[in-house]
């Protein structure tokens, strides 16, 4: 993120539109730039825990349960996490160009998950199936769930509450990520097309 | 429009920039109409605030004009802009590279995202004389290792027009100077360079053509011989009766004025025909100075003109001698 805001916040960017104009070139340029920033770094660090759970398996000898099934259920996982580091890559992109300055941008998104969508998931459980912090699980892991609260008054006048799973599908995770992702590009590439550089 | 089949360097048509402001709209750029010929070292002149970065920003597609048209070699901006961009190189007041690169690091990045050749950087370096220092951090730079820096940037391209927005602001008068030679060697190449500046003495001795802006309106524009009194400099006559003197002189095909106790001639290529011309009439001169008006003067004489005229559109340089916008873009 920092990579993106660095041209925006010190003005570099006015020198290298003056480069090369076409802004949309220039986006398009930066989001996969942080995106190449981001997988290897994800991708490394994926490998590593990988190996870490492998060397732990070999030192209990229970190597044994490793089967293939075990690789190929281990690399889609790990496909699905960097997909979703791609797309978050590109939202803090895109965040950086709306809001210019790295700090703003990852203020922004510590805000968001770590406190907003906390406040929200507690005041209202149904509204969980729509935070990002559910569906990135959902899309990483294969699906996940929830709980809700159901309470009905009975006779006595006091509440009966039960607690209802409910299910998010990997599919509805994938999306939603993707719907975020896109909306948020558009949003921050129509406004760095748009917007007077200085 | 141009008298001349020539398309001009930069072109601009009724060019007009508000920005936002917390009381309303601040006027920019209002409907200017700048014609910046090919080849040659163009001024571009006006007080604090008048516009001149403003123009310069919108040529460059940095900033949205509200109205009005501007042309770069004949391809419209912005829309046109990629198709003429690997032809300009700009500096809008101080660029900004990355601080923590050093000069050729920064130079390279640029260079490859232009496709520039591998050698072009070093030459650049040289050129503006910032070899030695190319490894350090940006960070450490002068000012004036910032400004030369700047100009390398706009030379990777080779360039036929250059857009230097006050290119000398914080250097000394070294840097100054090899600023100015940069410039008309730039321009002795065959390149178009176009200088804002307020440092009038500066232009003066570099420019071939300016353009005078004042509160985003072009007021004057020509060359500059034509703009301070072309053909020679201004003689300041002394002579007991101004009176006679000035109706002999203007008789004579003269364009005087009074100045004080004295007269003052334009245009003047040989004093010793006023001399001649009064001794004629038994009028003896008891004062021949030649006066440079120089940029500054008239500079500063239609600044003041404009300001207290408010918005009057004609405006002429003393006694409809000299150009206006009209007579140089028609
Ligand atoms: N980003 C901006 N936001 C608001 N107003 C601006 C902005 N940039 C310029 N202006 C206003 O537009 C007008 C023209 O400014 P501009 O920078 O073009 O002047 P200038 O001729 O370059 O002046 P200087 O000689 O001081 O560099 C000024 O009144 C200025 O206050
Ligand atoms: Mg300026």
């Amino acid at each position: 993120m920092s990579f993106v805001t660095a041209e925006i916040s010190t003005g570099a960017i006015g020198l290298w539109l003056t480069f090369e104009p076409r802004r949309q070139r220039v986006y398009w340029s930066k989001v996969a730039a942080a995106m190449l920033g981001v997988l290897p770094v994800v991708a490394l660090a994926y490998a590593i825990m990988a190996g870490g759970a492998y060397g732990a398996f070999a030192l209990n000898d229970r190597l044994g349960n490793v089967t293939g099934e075990t690789w190929s259920e281990l690399a889609s996982v790990g496909g699905r996490l960097l997909v979703a580091s791609a797309g978050t890559a590109a939202v803090g992109a895109a965040l950086g160009v709306l809001l210019k300055h790295a700090a703003a941008a990852l203020g922004f998104l510590v805000v968001w998950v770590g406190v907003l969508e906390n406040v929200v998931g507690a005041a209202v459980p149904e509204l969980q199936r729509w935070l990002v912090r559910t569906n990135v699980t959902a899309w990483t892991e294969g699906g996940t769930a929830f709980w809700i609260n159901d309470c009905t008054p009975d006779e006595t006048g006091g509440m009966v509450c039960e607690s209802i799973e409910r299910a998010v599908t990997q599919t509805q995770g994938g999306l939603f990520l993707l719907g975020v992702t896109v909306v948020a590009s558009l949003l921050a590439l129509v406004v760095f097309r748009r917007r007077d550089v200085s | 429009m141009q008298s001349t089949a020539e398309v001009p360097a930069v072109e601009t048509r009724a060019l007009r920039k508000t920005y936002r402001s917390r009381r309303g709209r601040a006027v920019g750029v209002e409907g200017l109409d700048l014609v910046v010929p090919v080849g040659g070292v163009h001024g571009f002149l006006g007080p604090n605030g008048s516009g001149k970065t403003t123009t310069i920003r919108m040529l460059l597609g940095l900033v949205r004009a509200d109205s009005g048209t501007a042309r770069i070699f004949g391809h419209e901006v912005p829309r046109h802009l990629p198709d003429v961009v690997g032809r300009v190189g700009a500096i809008v007041e101080s660029p900004k590279f990355f601080p923590a690169f050093s000069a050729r690091r920064n130079l390279d990045l640029l260079a490859a995202a232009i496709g520039a050749p591998g050698g072009r950087v070093g030459e650049v370096l040289e050129e503006v004389g910032l070899c030695e220092r190319a490894r350090d951090r940006y960070r450490g730079y002068s000012l004036g290792m910032k400004q030369r820096l700047a100009i390398a940037a706009t030379l990777l391209k080779d360039p036929d027009l250059l857009i230097f927005d006050e290119p000398t602001n914080g250097l000394d008068p070294a840097g100054i100077r090899e600023i100015r030679d940069t410039m008309r060697s730039l321009a002795d190449r065959g390149k178009t360079v176009l200088v804002s500046s307020h440092i009038l003495a500066e232009v003066e001795q570099v420019a071939d053509t300016v353009s005078i802006i004042t509160r985003g309106r072009l007021i004057a524009s020509g060359s500059v011989a034509e703009l301070i009194g072309a053909g020679g400099a201004s003689v300041r006559v002394g002579v007991a009766d101004t009176a006679l003197a000035a109706t002999v002189l203007r008789e004579a095909g003269w364009v005087v004025r009074p100045d004080g106790r004295s007269l003052m001639v334009d245009g003047v290529e040989d004093p010793a025909a006023i001399t001649r011309a009064l001794a004629g009439r038994d009028l003896w001169v008891d004062e021949l100075v030649p006066v440079q008006a120089g940029l500054e003067s008239v500079f500063l004489e239609l600044v003041g003109k404009d300001e207290a005229a408010g918005s009057r559109h004609d405006r002429r340089v003393r006694d409809g001698r000299h150009t206006t916008v009209e007579e140089v873009t028609a």
